[in-house]
């Protein structure tokens, strides 16, 4: 039997070759299309669950709200938060801590200094915490004595040019010149991409120069420093089971913020969830990914194997009245209409088996590039994974058994004696299933491409309102802002300006917070960043009332001044923008009670810049001080930017930080901030690519079909006076109107999904009615290129030959 | 072997009603060969498909092999058809994806036939046929009359005690007419019996008996040879 439906098989395919491509190819690309999204699901949902335990591992998160403003999350937490939980919390089994930097680094004396990416400081217990695996060494110990560095294997390749270098000495080199060495004692393996950590290395945090053992000497409390706090809990806990500790160390934390009207709290929150929690404020820290954007992912996957399905479904019950002897024949010699299913719902089996091997192909010649142009790392290797056989076994029964059902369903229930007496009746195929296939289809296709469109109009728009869009390309480098780099930079040929202010001004990492009272003696939290007189002239932010820092401008006077940004006059109790100028503001770098101040004087409002478009600008503080650790901004003209660059790696050499500079363009780091929004627009563009090859394919086949099977009606109808305008008016419209159909069911549903997405944003794009009426458009004309061609032949044709057509 | 009894069929649309069988009855013998002849649109394909139970009466009694079957189930209806009945038809109805040997064997599968047994009965029906050598061709390989001895032995590879053949030489020249007209004759004479509707006198009068239809009613039955 399996002989013969093979053989049936590849004969009905070698038959209708146009049909079998049709079949085949739509089919492959849907599971090609479908193992691809499935892979990105499944590596979206795989993050940190290569740590041990990693289900009950938290990451402590802070939460504010200022008042009038929605809250805030925050990975970054008070250095103290972590010995206050291991003092109270039963259920904690370790705490631990990462404090991330990025410093430079030498693989001892006589080697090229280089900034170390990934680079923390950690609690010795960091490992107790995360228990990474080891490469060498011995993790628990590494980290006990001051001095000491774990690698990851990369990391120690790259600089000891192999994979244990234990014992060896890795210099940290201060801007000014001064090293710490550190002595390696243990190595990591790699850490997967599938994760919120960013560790290359872990430096010991007991050592005198370590920021977290500076933070613990500190006699206040930092809530400044980019710390992390980590808790590795007894088995079973959840993340509310911690919440009792966390609230009872917040409470005096609560109590002095609520002077200001500022709420303060914190939860736990499991790591696994960090991926799509809200994006990560730490310097090291990746975007949040919007799970429902990867469940809609997920479900374009099925909806395009829906779309294959329906297009065989449709093909297949088409061209059934052609199979109609054959299913007459098999019934004279015997078979039951339970055998026919098996032979017809085999054939569809095999014909999938086919199609999905072609898939698998397909996925590995086109994964390198997905992976290039998403910037993922899937991966579909089947020798080392051969559990993926199980899902590919059950997507092959799924689709096969779905697709096949209903036309071996259609077929079997053929009457015999209708076939043999040479008549149709009873051998006609519902003429619903073909529009219903083009009502999938067009309505799933104008469905993505009207969620692609939207996507891409907001990471447009959102990359457009970054500081800075909109001026020639700006080159950013971290480094000492009190050197004589900046002025040098200044003075170079194709430069237009260059600030060297906190990165956090440029919004390219946390804004740090301070105690700000204002003239009735209200408290606030505001974000306050250290900028340089040029700050205002490179980002193009102009005052709204009074001025901004002006170069050339010292003294004590200059010092005790500030500019803050709209929503900050507003908070702070002004009118408006003028009425805040000239106005006291007492600043203190610590919380508590009653923390020391400092009186400035605001000069100057600026329009709000917020960080990005996900959350509205807060209160923000300028504050004229060029930074020792800060970001060197440099604009220049697209024309300049290749001697630019080498101007800086020159001037670099002399003045920088050491290693090389390293400089990237703002535009490319504002990408990346949207980078998993872009990649979420790539994928929805690229499935809304496979569907309209699927959607062209099945339409075509389609109508082609149709215009085989209406001919000698075409010879008829031309014999009758009609003209071949007429004809082809006739049969375009039996399909556009399902197509127009579609499309309005399609555009209709994903408007609503869409406008629900933006509403994440505080600063969105409105779904524009122009371009939905354009999809609708651009679909209908697209269906009429695709069916034109045939049916105009056909309704150009003698009409004695489609007379004589059988 | 097979009896109807006063069964008629019709058809009908929204706006009319044909019948094509009315109060027909007849009986067929154990190795009889019948011939059924009458003008086009007389109603012989629809009594030979109520014969072969691939269609159903709309009124009367049909007893195949003492069995009454007016009520059978479809599953049934197959169960029958397949251990008793084999069909030829006009246009050979080969199922083009198929081999001669596969086309052949079509229904030992549906009767569950071992491997071994398909090949020895497929390979014994085509030497029947002299089609042996053609065993792996496919259709559109062979010739018309070729074509129609395939489907005869298609038809005898599972010794059916009834071969109903609707105009089984009405594609073929002459000579291979003759031919297929001496296989027939060769399964009469192994005792099968043979119900052929065909137009042509010459055939008919090969036959033990010829009934004539017209409008759908049995006119006239003759037995010929005595």
């Amino acid at each position: 039997m399996l002989r013969n439906i093979v053989a049936s098989a590849f004969g009905n395919l070698a038959l209708g070759r146009l049909y079998a491509a049709v079949t085949l190819i739509g089919l492959a690309l849907a599971l090609a299309a479908a193992i691809l999204t499935a892979l990105f699901v499944r590596q979206q949902y795989a993050y940190e669950a290569f740590i041990p335990g990693h289900e009950r591992i938290f990451r402590m998160t802070g939460t504010v709200a200022q008042p009038g403003q929605p809250e805030r999350v925050s990975a970054v937490t008070p250095s103290v938060l972590a010995a206050a939980l291991a003092a109270r919390g039963e259920r904690i089994e370790a705490v631990a801590r990462l404090y991330q930097d990025d410093p430079v680094v030498r693989a001892g004396a006589g080697q090229a200094p280089a900034r170390a990416e990934g680079f923390v400081w950690a609690d010795p217990a960091i490992f107790r915490v995360l228990p990474l695996a080891p490469a060498a060494g011995d993790l628990v110990s590494a980290l006990a004595e001051p001095g000491t560095v774990v690698l990851a294997r990369s990391a120690a390749r790259r600089l000891f040019g192999r994979d244990a270098p234990l014992g060896a000495a890795l210099d940290i080199v201060s801007p000014a010149g001064a090293t710490e060495r550190l002595r390696v004692t243990a190595v990591i393996a790699d850490l997967p991409p599938e994760t919120h950590l960013d560790l290359q290395f872990i430096a010991s945090g007991r050592g005198a120069g370590s920021p977290l053992a500076r933070a613990d000497a500190s006699p206040v409390p930092t809530i400044n420093l980019p710390i992390l706090t980590y808790v590795r809990a007894a088995p079973g806990t959840r993340a509310a089971d911690l919440q009792g500790p966390l609230d009872d160390i917040i409470r005096p934390f609560q109590a002095m913020a609520a002077a200001s009207g500022t709420k303060v709290g914190g939860y736990a929150m499991p790591i696994a969830d960090i991926h799509f929690g809200p994006p990560d404020d730490s310097p090291h820290g990746k975007p949040g990914v919007d799970p429902a954007i990867v469940v809609a992912i997920g479900i374009v996957g099925l909806l395009i194997l829906a779309m294959a399905s329906t297009s065989y479904i449709a093909l297949m019950t088409a061209r059934a009245g052609r199979r109609g002897v054959e299913v007459a024949v098999r019934k004279a010699c015997g078979a039951g209409r339970r055998q026919l299913l098996a032979q017809f719902l085999g054939e569809t089996l095999l014909v999938t088996l086919i199609a999905l091997v072609l898939a698998m192909g397909v996925v590995e010649l086109v994964l390198p590039a997905v992976n290039g142009l998403l910037g993922l790392s899937l991966s579909f290797d089947l020798t080392r994974e051969p559990a993926l056989l199980l899902p590919l076994l059950a997507v092959w029964l799924a689709v096969g058994l779905a697709s096949g059902f209903y036309p071996a369903f259609i077929l079997s229930s053929f009457r015999p004696s209708a076939a043999l007496g040479g008549g149709t009746a009873g051998l006609a195929a519902p003429v619903w299933i073909g529009r219903a296939m083009v009502i999938v289809q067009f309505a799933t296709l104008a469905a993505l491409l009207v969620a692609a469109a939207t996507i891409y109009r907001q990471t447009d728009f959102a990359i457009g309102s970054a500081l800075g869009a909109g001026r020639g390309p700006v080159l950013t480098v971290a480094t000492n802002c009190r050197t004589g780099l900046p002025q040098a930079m200044r003075e170079l040929p194709g430069v237009r300006s260059a600030s060297c202010s906190a990165a956090g001004a440029f919004n390219l990492a946390p804004q740090g917070a301070v105690t700000a009272i204002n003239r009735d003696g209200r408290r606030f939290t505001p974000g306050f960043v250290d900028v340089d007189s040029h700050f205002f002239a490179l980002t193009g932010l102009k005052p709204l009332a009074g001025r901004v820092f002006s170069p050339g401008r010292d003294g004590e006077a200059a010092r005790r001044e500030l500019v803050v940004n709209r929503t900050a006059a507003r908070h702070f109790g002004f009118a408006s923008p003028a009425a805040a100028i000239g106005q006291p503001l007492a600043i203190s770098l610590q919380v508590g009670p009653n923390p020391p101040t400092t009186p400035y004087t605001i000069v100057g409002v600026v329009p709000d810049a917020a960080a990005s478009v996900i959350e509205p600008a807060g209160e923000l503080i300028y504050n004229v001080a060029p930074p020792e650790r800060g970001t060197l901004a440099i604009e220049t003209s697209p024309a300049a930017l290749a001697n630019v660059r080498r101007g800086l790696d020159r001037l670099w050499a002399a003045m920088g930080d050491g290693g090389p500079a390293k400089p990237r363009l703002l535009a490319q780091i504002e990408a990346e901030r949207y980078r998993a929004t872009i990649v979420q627009g790539r994928v929805i563009g690229g499935s809304a690519f496979v569907a309209l090859v699927i959607a062209a394919m099945g339409l075509f086949a389609l109508s082609a079909f149709t215009v085989d099977r209406r001919t000698k009606e075409i010879g008829i109808r031309r014999a009758m006076g009609a003209s071949p305008g007429a004809i082809v008016r006739l049969l375009l419209w039996q399909f556009l109107l399902p197509v127009i159909a579609a499309s309005a069911i399609g555009i209709g549903l994903s408007y609503a999904v869409m406008a629900h997405w933006l509403q994440q944003f505080a600063s969105r794009v409105d779904v524009n009615i122009w371009i939905l009426i354009a999809i609708a458009a651009g679909t209908a004309a697209f269906a009429t290129i695709v069916m034109s061609a045939q049916i105009a032949a056909a309704a150009r044709g003698r009409p004695v030959d489609a007379l004589r057509y059988e | 072997m097979l009896r109807v009894e006063n069964i008629s069929k019709s058809y009908a649309t929204s706006d009319v009603r044909t019948h094509a069988l009315s109060d027909v009855s007849l009986a067929i013998g154990e190795g009889e060969f019948v011939a059924i002849m009458g003008p086009s649109g007389c109603g012989k394909s629809t009594l030979l498909n109520i014969l072969g139970l691939l269609d159903r009466a709309d009124g009367g009694r049909i007893e195949l092999l003492g069995e009454d079957v007016s009520g059978a189930s479809e599953r049934d209806l197959t169960r029958l058809r397949r251990a008793a009945i084999g069909f030829v038809f006009q246009s050979f109805n080969l199922v083009d994806e198929l081999t001669v040997t596969q086309n052949v064997e079509l229904g030992l599968l549906y009767r569950g036939a071992g491997a071994s047994e398909r090949r020895e009965r497929v390979e014994a029906a085509l030497d029947r046929v002299g089609m042996r050598h053609r065993a792996r061709h496919l259709p559109k390989q062979l010739s018309g009359g070729q074509q129609q001895r395939v489907a005869i032995a298609r038809a005898i590879v599972s010794d059916p005690q009834l071969i109903l053949a609707d105009e089984p030489t009405g594609n073929l020249d002459t000579v291979n007419g003759e031919a297929v007209m001496d296989l027939l004759q060769q399964a009469v004479a192994r005792g099968t019996s043979v119900v052929m509707v065909t137009h042509s006198l010459a055939q008919a009068d090969r036959a033990d008996r010829k009934i004539q239809l017209l409008d759908g009613r049995v006119v006239s039955q003759t037995r010929l040879g005595a």
